[in-house]
């Protein structure tokens, strides 16, 4: 058979690209489940963290999901008998989306954890933001300043931030996905601001 | 007895003296982008192997069969459906490291070295001494990415494999006296670190020097 003929290349192209489709689609739809668990599994995981708990703690007892209208949503988490209001937080920072869960005390103000992730922040410098060196330092930070909201500044310089509870120290290297981790709090949060200056002061109904 | 050595050969070559990085300079990118830890290193590593392995057996089973216009567009299928393969299986069994690696698993289809050891050598050889080729050029890759990642992430963050090596009491911070390179994070060092380690072995090797 001549194998340079336009027939046996187009039969040949053919057969090629079904057989390699058909096998790429069973591989994806056997192993689908099994990714669509691990992404559940560390979303989860990150909710439980950013409320100070075991990433393998039980999240359907500990968690409550809630809906705002306009399909805002957030965490409700009871731990040692305080509850805990988690927002999820999303932004982009330098190389791809960034974005997290803010844990916030019963005044919606005081935050109590953080967690942050990313796509593909650069190791070792940007990538940091998810480290306890820096999701540590929110930990007490307020959200708000009287009644208006201010959010978290990200400082330049170490102890920059020391003794103020609106800011916390940035990420030597890491400036750009620093800057865009306190946007990211600020635009989000924004968001629901509407329903927590409604709930801030009732909310120990 | 003698194809036997001669598979060894095949096998022994793209280790040192017919590296891929250090020698032929394929696959540099990638080694410089995900080397700052070593984990992703070595999982990238073993990903390559798999794929220049593999792309090497099957192109070499269908060589008698492809079109020779369609030949580089047939090792591009063949390629890419590794590294789709290889991709998913990361995705469900090592996620957080394949979330590390994000686009690089994507990019080995653009690594020279599947490319180039499919064209250079699977199309000219039966298939056994083609994956033992394929293999032996993933292990030479590997070999450098996880040197340049045990360096690295032992300099830059002063851990291995994630672990902590240099104990937290000699730091800077907490009132030593050592503080992590930062440049090492960065992919210039390991560009730098590559010419160093080119520079060692040229220098061991007298033979691969050009005139």
């Amino acid at each position: 058979m001549n194998k340079n003929s336009n027939g046996y290349i187009i039969l040949y192209s053919v057969v090629m690209v079904v057989v390699v489709a058909a096998v790429l689609a069973v591989a994806a739809m056997t192993l689908q489940p099994i990714q669509a668990e691990n992404v559940a599994r560390e979303t989860q995981g990150n909710i439980l963290a950013s409320a100070g708990l075991s990433r393998d703690a039980d999240y359907a007892k500990v968690i409550t999901e809630r809906e705002l209208e306009g399909g805002l949503k957030f965490y409700e988490a009871t731990v040692e008998g305080k509850t805990l209001y988690i927002i999820p937080v999303s932004g982009s920072g330098l190389w791809g989306p960034i974005w997290g869960y803010v844990a916030v005390e019963g005044d919606w103000d005081t935050i109590s954890g953080v967690v942050f992730d990313h796509k593909g922040e650069t190791p070792g410098l940007g990538a940091e933001i998810v480290g306890a060196n820096f999701t540590g330092q929110f930990v007490g930070k307020k959200l708000f300043e009287g009644d208006s909201f201010v959010g978290i500044s990200v400082l330049k310089g170490a102890g920059a931030s020391a003794g103020n509870d609106h800011a916390v120290d940035a990420i030597s290297g890491g400036t750009i996905t620093s800057k865009a981790v306190e946007a990211m709090i600020k635009d989000t949060v924004s968001e629901y601001l509407p329903y927590i200056k409604e709930h801030r002061y009732g909310s120990e109904e | 007895m003698a194809a036997k050595s001669k598979n060894w050969q095949y096998f022994l070559g793209p280790l040192s003296k017919d590296n891929p990085v250090l020698v032929q300079i394929l696959g540099i990118c990638s080694a410089l982008a995900v080397t700052a830890q070593l984990k992703p290193a070595f999982v990238m590593a073993a990903s390559v192997m798999v794929v220049t392995a593999f792309a090497n057996l099957i192109m070499s089973a269908l060589r008698k069969g492809v079109p020779g216009r369609i030949r580089i567009i047939v090792q591009l299928v063949v390629i890419a459906f590794l590294v789709i393969l290889v991709d998913q299986v990361l995705k469900a069994f090592v996620y957080d490291v394949s979330k590390q690696l994000s686009v690089y698993v994507g990019l080995i289809i653009t690594n020279c070295i599947l490319m180039g050891r499919v064209e250079a050598f699977a199309l000219g050889h039966r298939p056994w001494p083609s994956f033992v080729d394929g293999l032996a050029n993933g292990v030479g890759y590997g070999i450098i990415l996880v040197v340049l990642g045990f360096v690295r992430e032992l300099f830059g963050s002063g851990s291995l494999w994630g672990l902590r090596v240099i104990p937290e009491a000699w730091y800077v911070h907490s009132g030593g006296f050592y503080a992590n390179n930062g440049l090492m994070m960065l992919p210039p060092m390991a560009l730098i670190l590559v010419g160093l380690i080119i520079w060692v072995h040229r220098g061991s090797n007298k033979d691969l020097i050009e005139k």
